[in-house]
């Protein structure tokens, strides 16, 4: 595997540049949405829908110069290695989009709020720093989670070409089944073991420390298969 | 340069593009490659280039395997296709974020090239250009970058007949014994005077591989009010200037390559071609 620190840097800086524009355009429009909703919203049980949908959106920014042919056949002829092409995208995917959205989620809020305010619409400031308060808690707490969801979006959008979405949205359905079941069957044999649940708060802990370690595993699984599928796309 | 080994490719199950392909590219000269809509000539390039992988047989381009994409093959062949997407951003950011990656770049041969195609403004965005303007571009940059080897798909489609004539001799700058340049085209008269060798696909086979002497060894182009008088007649068809004609070149006359007379005589008499050129159809490299 050939890496190089200089040209992989060029690469990225390449990325960012091609895509700037319509990632800023697209963070924006994410940024004022939540905005309103996490201004008008007092009830913050919402922030994780509202985490789940933008990351979602956020999904249809990955490999984006793999999806219409002509562009592809520039990225592939870039001197570049596999690797450095395939660890670009995962910077973008997994550490620039998420530090992005968080930064224009909190940025919107405020935006949003300050607006209104001048606009002398009756608002309560306090509801805004609250749930941009939640907001980073529930994304300390969805994590892994969300990892594991970007994972399926990323092996999709490089995977799939025809009806992605659909296909996607079945391949993540499958996943979380798959989970559910060997979360059931790991608590069940704990059980058999004679290690009795008889709180639901410590069934709850106890699934969802078996579904982050199960997560991580698919995570890694998805990746994985990306960086082979890349290895492999053709124009 | 490239040696190709019964290569074989198909986008569909059982509908090969690219049926048993056997060719050896040398280094330092130009190679037309033509052939009808749709017989695998892009096919072809793209396979040479890495862009698409065989379903079977050998491709070895300047001693790597294009499949491995390594970074020392790609920084050394261009492709430019017949049909791309420009980034939203002017000239000079598109080279200053892409010459990087290319180690042999020379901004002196870039602006030359330019210069040569009338591009002064460096400034202007790609996606306000007109798709023409655009491909000087691309062939500019591609140029720039001293690749060893050229893939240039249909590079004359959209460019102006002036274009035409400034990529002929930037073409020609640009040659030196250690690049090689295959130019796809069905435009035939844009290679005029520029290939040294021709390359003929049909079907996914090559129907002639050969230089532009052997060719004239082989074949006589002439002219004549009345053909009548010509034996060994290959191919001939009527001009403003009288009959045009190939002939098999029994006489060791020496004549110039007309390409589209060729490539009709090559269509109409391919049991003749082969037999004329056995050695450079389907060339097996052992």
């Amino acid at each position: 595997m050939e890496f190089n620190l200089i040209r992989f840097w060029s690469l990225c800086k390449r990325d960012l540049l091609i895509n700037m524009k319509t990632d800023l355009v697209m963070l924006s429009l994410m940024a004022i949405i939540s905005g309103m909703i996490f201004v008008m919203q007092s009830d913050p049980s919402f922030i994780p829908m509202i985490i789940v949908c933008l990351f979602l959106f956020l999904g249809f920014r990955i490999f984006t110069e793999y999806h219409k042919k002509e562009r592809k056949i520039q990225i592939l002829q870039l001197p570049v290695s596999n690797l450095e092409r395939f660890l670009s995208v995962f910077l973008r995917a997994f550490i620039y989009f998420p530090l992005l959205l968080i930064v224009f989620m909190f940025l919107g809020n405020l935006l949003v709020g300050l607006l209104l305010y001048i606009l002398q619409v009756n608002i309560d400031f306090d509801i805004i720093f609250s749930n941009s308060a939640k907001l980073f808690e529930y994304l300390g707490r969805l994590s892994i989670k969300l990892y594991l969801f970007m994972g399926v979006l990323f092996f999709g959008s490089i995977f799939y070409k025809k009806n992605a979405g659909i296909k996607i949205g079945l391949l993540f359905f499958g996943v979380v089944i798959f989970t559910a079941i060997l979360v059931g069957i790991m608590i069940s044999l704990m059980v058999v073991d004679g290690q009795h649940i008889t709180q639901i708060s410590d069934f709850v802990i106890l699934s969802d420390f078996y579904e982050s370690i199960i997560g991580i595993i698919i995570f890694l699984f998805f990746i994985g298969l990306s960086y082979l599928r890349l290895t492999e796309e053709q124009a | 340069m490239i040696k190709l080994n019964d290569l074989k490719f198909s986008y569909k199950k059982n509908k090969l593009v690219i049926n048993d392909v056997n060719l050896n590219i040398e280094k330092g000269y130009i190679h037309g490659l033509l052939g009808k809509n749709g017989t695998g000539k892009t096919t072809l390039l793209k396979l040479i280039a890495g862009l698409l992988f065989p379903d079977s047989g050998k491709i070895e381009v300047m001693g790597f395997n294009p499949m491995k994409r390594q970074v020392g093959f790609l920084s050394d062949v261009f492709f430019l296709p017949e049909e791309f997407e420009v980034y939203k951003m002017s000239i000079e950011n598109y080279v200053k974020i892409h010459s990087k990656f290319y180690p042999n770049f020379s901004m002196e041969d870039f602006d030359y090239y330019l210069n040569e195609f009338e591009i002064t403004d460096k400034k202007a965005k790609l996606p306000s250009l007109s798709f023409g303007t655009r491909k000087k571009v691309i062939i500019a940059f591609g140029l720039a970058t001293r690749a060893k080897l050229m893939i240039l798909d249909e590079p004359t489609n959209s460019l102006d007949i002036p274009s035409k004539t400034q990529f002929r001799k930037i073409i020609l700058r640009a040659m030196n014994e250690e690049t090689s340049i295959i130019i796809s085209t069905h435009q035939v008269r844009d290679l005029h005077n520029l290939i040294d060798s021709i390359i003929i696909l049909d079907n996914g086979n090559i129907l002639l591989n050969a230089s532009n002497q052997e060719i004239t060894s082989k074949l006589f182009f002439g002219v004549s009010q009345s053909i009548d008088s010509e034996t060994g007649i290959l191919y001939n068809e009527e001009s403003i200037s009288g009959n045009v004609f190939v002939k098999e070149n029994t006489q060791k006359q020496e004549s110039n390559i007309d390409i589209e007379l060729l490539f009709n005589s090559v269509f109409s008499n391919k049991e003749k071609i082969k037999e004329l050129f056995p050695n450079s159809i389907n060339k097996v490299i052992k």
